[in-house]
């Protein structure tokens, strides 16, 4: 019995046969329980270049005007009236509406001429390992429905994580550790855990939150005053009833999958902290990732620990940076944001590359949608913003065998709609499946009627992003 | 082929599983009895439509666009060949057609279609191969035709089903195997089968163990029927009294007189009302972004309690939650009733299109009345005919249609006497006091902005304008908005905005509104504020469309509200010669539709239905039902183990009148259901019937997660036993309290406990449900998300249950409190040791047991004795820090936990004495043992 499928999921027993009540008569396209361990590591469909993913989502929705995708256009057209075009449309665009430039300025830089807004000063140097992507289109503009959708394929809830599906497909490399790990803000983001929930997926597909203060993983630790010595004999005290109980019922497997899973536990207790602990890194790797400097040190650990643990071998990061909804102050609170961001992530591509580590690593960075070149106030001071967009949107990707060094795909002359190379989200679903070996029609899952996959009903790769 | 799919095993499962022998494509044409079948017929009644569906959409239908100018759409197509030039087709030589080899995905490189999920099953497959091994005969469209209309087609035994007519066009023709049908097919009333066993459920039971070769275990202990039963039926152990008084009681009567007893607890409801809310989706919140109170919700789950406590009639229940208000909207009971349609997760605000937040409610709806009371999740036909049953989209929107003219409203509803008002009156100072500040501290911000306003106006000479008059000026002429603000000031303003916005929702918790809804014309609806009754209910219902592609933006043919018609299709096809009228007409006026429909819903004829509620009975017993999956009876679903049980005991339950609580005496008084869980042959058993499908024995089961919580309370002499009333907050994990959550445009406000144990120890039913703040403890024991209908809940073993039932303090104050109690009832410890174990494992220890815990406990004082624990105070304020929204700055503000400077904990370590915590520490690990966890 591997300690993985305890630590995070179910062991055998009961929890298999859970399982296979979710499973309908024509099981055909999945393993049937308890033949194997659904966590081993599996093969992947097809040859691919990644086997782990570091995503960086940027909750709010960055506006890609202010970033990556520049639209000098705007400057012209800085405060004039804007009318959309279109049927339904939510009160936020509402109104009479003014067309708004960007307070940053942008430049090329890289071989490949990347376009970056002025606040990208560390990402400029690793600007060639970097696949611009500006055809991709939501379809929500509305936060949580919009994280959903990005996350789990569904705007509504409910459905697995993008991360349960990898980790589904693929299985897990460490069995010591979860192989779907969520880097969190304090504050989790709108829509909370279902952000990164196994949905129908059996439970040890669930992401595993390492929550940035306290207790890494709820109740960790024993009550303070409880030593380890203390804790020991009372777990010899505590196998020794279940020993007993055991004899009287023979028959019961999961008696022991549940003794063990309290072994694991205590195990736990001291390896868990171990993997958090990024102080054995070398002075010089921290300064990297700006660990230390007020602006970046929080994003900055996120990112060293999303490399620690994809060194382990965990599949699956996702690392959150909240408040990108600048609705207002667009120039000071993006600014800030960018700022933080910056020398953290370049640091981590750096060093995912000097590692070796870049080519099987997929660096995936959006936010759930873009923003609108408008905004509803007629205001040129400091206090402009832009509202949400969900026809165009920044996104990029490094690593894992994407085209790096390229942009792809293009939005119309005020950024307001993608025009080129223009795909539904559930086409990047299917590619970063793609880039992982994984076929999204094939990786289906058997529940309510029906076998459901992360893209509802079937998307297409995009061939441009992919090396 | 590679591990990961495991393909031909699967295949070869999924074939065994219906009855076929086949592992050679060669004879299965045999197996699938297709010998001598009319090739024509079998192109125009199968093959066609199963082209059509899997390959023209890539092949044919846009002749524009016809992938590798491969066009499917005729036999010249076929033959003609693509880019490639190599024909699809060679008439009589399936194996080496590419059109049959791509259907077989026996070439990993050339599979189609591409998609798993449109695969061609086995049987599609040896259709195919038998249709191009005969020749590939295509008629013409004359031909066609006359097939078509000759309606002779029974291949295979197989049904047609006459629903309401089809989107697709074959649809209507396809062909069900009878025992995909098995739901939909009417009643039938079985014969009891004639064996040693008098009990019918007995007698039914052993008749497929009989034929199985299985022998069945023997009776269970009385110790653990007690047990057994009292969790069953109300979700808690039975007390040291209650346990001698069964053990004692030797007559034929001690068992139904026990169950009896327990059916009368009012425990009883709250246990069998926490199943149906599973379904029912209950929670106190909103969700989504903002995931506002639903200050009134409690009083449904209260309505559910009452319902399984009074012995509802099933039927009487249906009609209620679907159209209560359409029935009597002067009875409160009737509208709080219908709270059930309004249990989804719903939110509607500036930020989202009023047009999709309506569908959304829309289709929730229907799927969850499917799911509940047909159980069919109707969702499948949204946006197609269904692939596997015999719904076509149609029926989907007729059904929706029955919901459009339903409205949601906050309805005046008085308080009935039966319903619990307690701490309503406390909670409410509260909150006002809670209001009363935060509007102070927005007061003094205003001040702030409008002192510099003025210091603006007065440095430029200019007369003061107030706020609301200012604004309107162009940007040029008037101070900035915000000026003399920090962004501190800014963050906070916006928590404070969010935080009265929230507060003012809680408070309605404290008046007499129903969670409900009324028929009316459509109105956009925020969630933002309460939503009351309209002034006007004038206006046309709104028409219900066929949405293409289940977008609200594409809308087709119009239809009129309408009910399932495969149930009357199903009833004419096997009563030929009965007069079955067409199922009810629904009004398409804006009353009573939810009240027609919901009566065709509880008619005594309607087989979806009434096997719904009686397996789910079922399940709730032996941890799975006769039909295994309790929300899907349809294709796709597991098939009933015991289908003539099943009718048979809907009959019963029919002929008590739809009780449920007949239904329970009846199954718990069954020799099956009071098996032990182990046999003499276990092994031989397992192999034979590895998911005890048959019931041999009885399958042991983990507690539910709500069990644990309320038997560590009653255990530890803690609970309170109080019903109903407005949801309380037990202590949960303090991080997790103490979390900033993200609402729209803010964080939330702490999670704080209710301020005394006893309001804190109720059962878990009454604790507040937040949808975006599950209880972490009940969460890591399976308990299920209320976003998605639970059919059934899972119980995985996983590390993290460990730390929580160990390491939390919530576990360890249970465990003290037992301890306490202990020691003020015996003064000696074997005493205490003695009742400890009865009450948590009902059963005295053995002597071995006895020494061994005397042991930790000598060994545990002395370790307390040496290090006594550390004082932990409960924190008054959090400081909270976020990045205001506008600036992204970072800011901090205090946020006051007021609960705690008025709170009262309970009893902490360090409070008691070495030999307290000594005990404390056996009870913990009482708890954590695998007798408590689990039931036999």
């Amino acid at each position: 019995m591997d300690r993985r499928a305890f630590l995070y999921g179910l062991g055998s027993g009961i929890g298999a046969i859970a399982l296979s009540s979710l499973l309908g008569c024509e099981a055909r396209r999945q393993d049937l329980p308890g033949t194997e361990n659904l966590l081993s590591r599996k093969p992947p469909m097809a040859a691919a270049q990644a086997k782990h993913v570091i995503f960086l989502l940027m909750e709010g929705g960055p506006s890609h005007i202010d970033t990556f995708d520049p639209k000098p256009g705007l400057e012209a057209l800085h405060l004039k009236e804007f009318v959309r075009k279109g049927e339904q449309f939510s009160a936020m665009s509402s109104g009479r509406r003014y067309l708004v430039r960007s307070p940053f300025s942008s430049r090329k830089v890289g071989k490949s001429g990347a376009d970056m807004c002025e606040h990208f000063v560390h990402l400029a140097e690793v600007a060639d390992d970097i696949c611009f992507y500006r055809g991709c289109q939501a379809e929500s503009v509305n936060h949580p429905t919009a994280m959903y959708h990005l996350n789990t394929g569904n705007r509504f809830g409910g459905d697995p994580a993008l991360g349960a599906w990898v980790v589904y497909g693929l299985g897990s490399i460490n069995e010591n550790l979860p192989a779907f790990v969520v880097l969190p803000e304090l504050a989790y983001p709108q829509g909370g855990a279902a952000n990164w929930g196994n949905g129908f997926l059996p439970a040890h597909f669930q992401g595993t939150p390492l929550r940035p203060t306290g207790s890494p993983i709820l109740n960790l630790d024993p009550p303070p005053g409880v030593s380890r010595y203390h804790q020991r004999k009372s777990l010899d005290l505590l196998q020794q009833f279940n020993r007993r109980h055991q004899q009287a019922h023979p028959g019961h497997g999961e008696l022991a999958a549940r003794m063990q899973s309290y072994e694991l536990a205590f195990r736990m207790q001291m390896e868990v902290p171990e993997v958090m602990n990024i102080a054995d890194e070398d002075e010089q790797t921290r300064e990297m990732y700006g660990i230390g400097q007020k602006e970046t040190d929080a994003f900055g650990r996120k990112c060293l620990l999303a490399r620690k643990l994809v060194e382990k071998g965990v599949r699956f990061v996702q690392i959150y940076s909240g408040g990108w909804d600048s609705h207002d102050f667009l120039a000071r609170a993006h600014g800030t944001l960018i700022r933080s961001i910056d020398q953290p992530i370049a640091a981590l591509i750096k060093d995912l590359k000097r590692r070796g580590m870049l080519e099987e690593t997929l660096v995936v960075w959006c936010g759930e949608f873009g923003r609108s070149p408008d905004n509803g106030v007629r205001e040129g001071g400091i206090a402009y913003g832009r509202d949400h967009n969900p026809d165009a949107m920044a996104m990029w990707m490094a690593g894992g065998g994407v085209k790096a060094g390229h942009t792809i795909g293009a939005t119309d002359d005020i950024g307001q709609k993608a025009v080129e190379v223009v795909h539904p989200l559930r086409d990047v679903h299917v590619s970063l499946l793609h880039l992982l070996g994984l076929d999204d029609s094939r990786l289906t899952y058997f529940h309510g009627g029906r076998f459901k996959q992360l893209s509802q009903f079937g998307g297409q790769v995009i061939h441009e992003l992919i090396a | 082929m590679h591990s990961f799919l495991h393909r031909h095993t699967l295949i070869i499962q999924l074939l065994a599983l219906w009855g076929l022998l086949v592992v050679c494509g060669g004879c299965r044409q045999n197996e699938m009895g297709l010998q001598g079948v009319d090739a024509e017929k079998l192109f125009v009644h199968e093959v066609y439509p199963l082209l059509e569906s899997k390959c023209f959409a890539c092949h044919g239908n846009d002749p524009e666009e016809i992938e590798a100018a491969f066009d499917l759409r005729s036999r010249e197509g076929m033959l003609g060949g693509g880019e490639s030039g190599q024909a699809a087709l060679l008439p009589g030589k399936p194996k080496r057609s590419p059109l049959y080899v791509a259907a077989s995905w026996e070439d990993p490189d050339f599979q189609m279609p591409p998609k798993e999920n449109d695969r061609l099953t086995a049987r599609q497959l040896s259709m195919l191969e038998y249709w191009i091994a005969q020749g590939a005969p295509w008629p013409d469209s004359s031909r066609h035709a006359a097939i078509l209309a000759a309606d002779d087609w029974d291949f295979g035994g197989q049904i047609r089903v006459k629903t309401s007519e089809a989107r697709t066009s074959g649809w209507a023709n396809r062909r069900y195997k009878e025992e995909d049908l098995w739901a939909f097919t009417p009643l039938t009333a079985p014969e009891v089968p004639a064996n040693d066993y008098s009990h019918p459920i007995d007698a039914f039971i052993y008749q497929k163990l009989k034929e199985k070769g299985l022998t069945p275990a023997a009776e269970a202990d009385k110790l653990t029927l007690v047990r057994r039963a009292s969790f069953d039926l109300r979700g808690l152990p039975p007390s040291i009294a209650e346990v001698k008084t069964f053990l004692a009681d030797q007559s034929e009567q001690a068992y139904p007189k026990l169950i009896d007893r327990l059916l009368a607890s009012p425990h009883y409801g709250e246990q069998w009302a926490r199943h149906w809310l599973d379904v029912a989706r209950y929670a106190d919140s909103d969700g989504f972004a903002n995931d506002y109170a639903r200050p009134h919700a409690w009083r449904y789950r209260d309505y559910v309690i009452r319902s399984f406590n009074e012995d509802k009639p099933y039927n009487q229940f249906i009609l209620e939650q679907l159209a209560g208000d359409e029935i009597d909207p002067s009875r409160p009971e009737m509208l709080i009733a219908t709270g059930f349609l309004r249990m989804g997760p719903w939110e509607h605000t500036g930020m989202s299109v009023a047009a999709e937040t309506r569908q959304f409610f829309l289709d929730d709806v229907t799927n969850s009345v499917g799911e509940t009371f047909l159980s069919i999740p109707l969702r499948c036909a949204r946006c197609h005919d269904h692939k596997f049953d015999p719904i076509p989209t149609k029926d989907y929107y007729r059904i929706q249609a029955v919901f459009a003219t339903t409205q949601f409203a906050e309805r005046e509803a008085p308080f009935l006497p039966q319903e619990n008002l307690n701490g309503m009156e406390e909670e409410k100072a509260q909150i006002m006091a809670w209001i009363k500040r935060a509007e102070e501290e927005q007061k003094s911000i205003a001040a702030k902005e409008e002192a510099a306003a003025r210091a603006w106006y007065r440095a430029r000479g200019l007369p003061y304008l107030p706020r609301r008059q200012r604004m309107k000026l162009p940007e040029d002429q008037r101070p900035a908005r915000y000026l003399g603000l920090t962004y501190e000031d800014l963050g906070y303003r916006k928590v404070l905005q969010k935080e009265l916005q929230t507060l003012h929702r809680e408070l309605g918790r404290y008046e007499a509104w129903a969670f409900s809804v009324y028929d009316g014309p459509a109105r956009v609806v925020h969630s933002v504020r309460p939503i009351r009754m309209p002034e006007k209910l004038a206006g046309n219902p709104e028409p219900t469309f066929i949405l293409t592609g289940g977008s609200v933006y594409a809308p087709a043919e119009e239809v009129t509200p309408g009910i399932l018609s495969a149930i009357p299709a199903m009833k004419a096809f096997h009563q030929p010669r009965e007069a079955v009228p067409g199922g009810p007409v629904i009004s398409k006026g804006m009353q009573g539709r939810r009240l027609q429909f919901a009566h065709w819903l509880a008619r005594a004829d309607n087989p979806l239905v009434l096997r719904s509620i009686v397996n789910r009975v079922w399940q709730y017993h032996f941890g799975k039902g006769l039909a295994e999956n309790s929300n899907n009876f349809g294709a796709t679903g597991k098939k009933p183990t015991h289908p003539e049980l099943l009718d048979w005991l809907v009959g019963y339950f029919v002929g008590q009148g739809w009780s449920i609580k007949a239904l329970h005496r009846l199954i718990m008084t069954s020799a099956t259901y009071r098996r032990a869980s182990d046999h003499a042959q276990l092994a031989a058993l397992r192999q034979a019937d590895p998911r005890n499908d048959y019931l041999a024995v009885f399958s042991p089961r983990r507690l539910e997660a709500e069990e644990i919580r309320d038997a560590m309370l009653l255990v530890s002499g803690e609970l309170n036993p109080e019903m109903g009333g407005i949801p309380v907050r037990p202590e949960i994990n303090l991080e997790v309290a103490l979390q900033p959550r993200h609402i729209m445009g803010s964080v939330a406000r702490a999670y704080q406990p209710s301020p005394r144990p006893e309001q804190r120890n109720r059962r878990s039913i009454y604790t507040e449900r937040l949808r975006g703040l599950p209880n972490p403890m009940l969460e890591v024991f399976n308990q299920p998300g209320p976003d998605l209908a639970c059919e059934r809940r899972t119980a995985s073993t996983i590390s993290p249950q460990a730390f929580t039932l160990l390491n939390s303090s919530s576990s360890y104050d249970r465990a003290l409190a037992f301890a306490l109690d202990l020691q003020r009832s015996h003064s000696h410890i074997r005493a205490q040791l003695m009742a400890g174990m009865m009450r948590v494992w009902n059963r005295p220890p053995s002597k071995e047991e006895m020494e061994i815990c005397l042991a930790y406990l000598k060994e545990m004082q002395q370790y307390h004795r040496q290090h006594p624990p550390q004082k932990m105070e409960y924190p008054l304020e959090v400081r909270r820090k976020m990045f205001e929204e506008m600036t992204g700055e970072p800011f901090e503000y205090t946020e006051k936990l007021d609960i705690y400077s008025n709170y009262v904990p309970d009893k902490k370590a360090w409070e008691v004495s070495p030999a307290s915590r000594a005990l404390a520490d056996l009870c913990l690990l009482w708890f954590n043992a695998n007798e408590f966890i689990y039931l036999y």
